[in-house]
């Protein structure tokens, strides 16, 4: 038991460093290389800096990885891609109360190998003694929730965020976050994607170098992920 | 005079948090931060090997590495995380955003233990410094890749990119409180109603309807499945 709590500590706060430390990057993508996800970020963005919103979001989860804990083993995904984020933003902002703060990747690391620390070593070992009904409701509000989120509202709001910011932009969103939705199954990086390209081509033409050399390289990387995701066949 | 020493000492502090703060934005840091979390995410399999508890991987997932390891056949989740990985590790400095999710969690916590289990490298995973040794390497060599694959990528997009992505999250933001309570509302009313108050104190005291909404639901529908 005793060196299951010392491993665990040990794993928590290496891996819960490393995440929260990647999320600070991420609002500054893709100008820098961001660790996350995108529906993350969206979450993140969701609770405004409130160190009371990132905690409850952070809370609901903790149950249902509860539940997996129990069940299979597995802290499940949620650990590292809401529960780590949002509680170190909610330690960060709870300390300094500056909305800014949760894009520091230090501060964020400090306060993600504490969360880590704390939140792996319960699950590894208290995880049963939560009770059902804490995740039940978990399960059956905030999951739906967080997936209605994820599809379809954020690759809505990214379209559209396309859609507004220009002809090209709009183009390029579209017949990129289409394509995204099948091949990497969500449209928001290729919404992303279709509208920096899309400003590319606004500034510099269709028939610019720059431009070119950007849509060219997204179809290759296109085709390439489609590959390694088995959807197509060479 | 000791007044003076401490103010020095709390001046050096912020200094330092602040040049560690710029240190760690450059592009080039990543190495720092993937070779922390793949060396915890890999290490956890380690634990989930020993005590049957603390795999980072999603939970799906996870059931298919036990039972590739019941029957100690490694190729169908071999494939499956394999080309998830490879998949995100070029959608990562594509898009700005690496999905840890597909990468690390799937990719390092389950697909890179199966290969070494598949090719007998037990010791890997048995010891444990070692599986935090082996998992920081792995970490250095995907942000590495990262690093290359966006040295290739076109450039001078400056920061357009990333006040779309605020923009389109302040519109997700206004979203999440209502879809929260919508949810609560589909699941009971006593949960529902938990979360409209919530919500509602949340609004009136300015704060976004989020934590209160998910609070008022978890409590009330926590009592309510203690009573029925």
């Amino acid at each position: 038991m005793i060196d299951l709590i010392i491993k665990s500590v040990i794993v928590g706060a290496l891996a819960g460093a490393g995440v929260a430390g990647g999320a600070a990057r991420m609002f500054s993508a893709p100008e820098i290389q961001g660790m996350g996800a995108f529906r993350t970020l969206g979450e993140m963005d969701a609770c405004k800096g409130d160190p009371i919103a990132h905690f409850t979001f952070g809370l609901g989860f903790v149950f249902s990885s509860a539940a997996s804990t129990v069940g299979t083993g597995s802290l499940s995904s949620d650990v590292l891609h809401r529960i780590v984020p949002n509680w170190s933003a909610s330690l960060v902002l709870a300390r300094d109360n500056k909305k800014e703060s949760i894009a520091k990747p230090f501060d964020m690391a400090i306060a993600g190998a504490i969360v880590g620390a704390v939140v792996v070593t319960f699950l590894n070992t208290l995880a049963s003694s939560i009770p059902k009904g804490m995740s039940v409701i978990a399960e059956k509000v905030v999951t739906p929730a967080a997936d209605m989120i994820i599809m379809p509202v954020m690759p809505v709001a990214f379209w559209l965020a396309g859609l507004n910011a220009g002809k090209w932009q709009g183009i390029l969103a579209t017949i990129f976050g289409g394509l995204a939705q099948y091949i990497m199954g969500n449209a928001t990086p290729g919404c992303v994607l279709g509208i920096l390209a899309g400003q590319s081509v606004e500034d510099s033409g269709l028939s610019s170098k720059r431009s070119i050399a950007f849509i060219s390289f997204i179809s290759i990387m296109f085709l390439l992920i489609a590959y390694f995701r088995g959807l197509i066949k060479f | 005079m000791a007044e003076n020493n401490l103010s020095q000492t709390i001046d050096e502090k912020v200094d330092f948090r602040d040049k560690a703060n710029n240190f760690l934005m450059k592009d080039n840091a990543l190495i720092v931060f993937m070779m922390l979390a793949c060396a915890g995410a890999f290490a956890g399999t380690h634990i989930f090997l020993k005590y049957h508890t603390g795999s980072f991987s999603t939970t799906s997932v996870t059931v298919m590495l036990k039972g590739a390891l019941d029957k100690e056949n490694y190729s169908a989740l071999l494939g499956f995380t394999g080309g998830f990985l490879l998949a995100r590790i070029l959608e990562g400095p594509l898009v700005g955003i690496l999905d840890i999710g597909g990468s690390i969690m799937t990719g390092v916590a389950t697909g890179l233990p199966a290969l070494f289990l598949s090719m007998g490298y037990n010791i890997v995973l048995d010891n444990f410094l070692l599986s935090i040794l082996v998992g920081a390497c792995i970490g250095f060599v995907l942000s590495v890749i990262i690093l290359i694959v966006r040295k290739f990528m076109p450039k001078g997009y400056g920061s357009l990119g990333t006040d779309v992505m605020m923009g389109a999250g302040n519109i997700i933001g206004e979203w999440f409180g209502p879809i929260i309570m919508l949810a609560a509302l589909k699941y009971n009313f006593v949960a529902g109603l938990g979360s409209i108050i919530g919500g509602a104190i949340c609004h009136e005291k300015g704060k976004p309807l989020i934590g209160g909404a998910i609070l008022g639901a978890m409590i009330f529908g926590w009592i309510f499945s203690l009573i029925f």
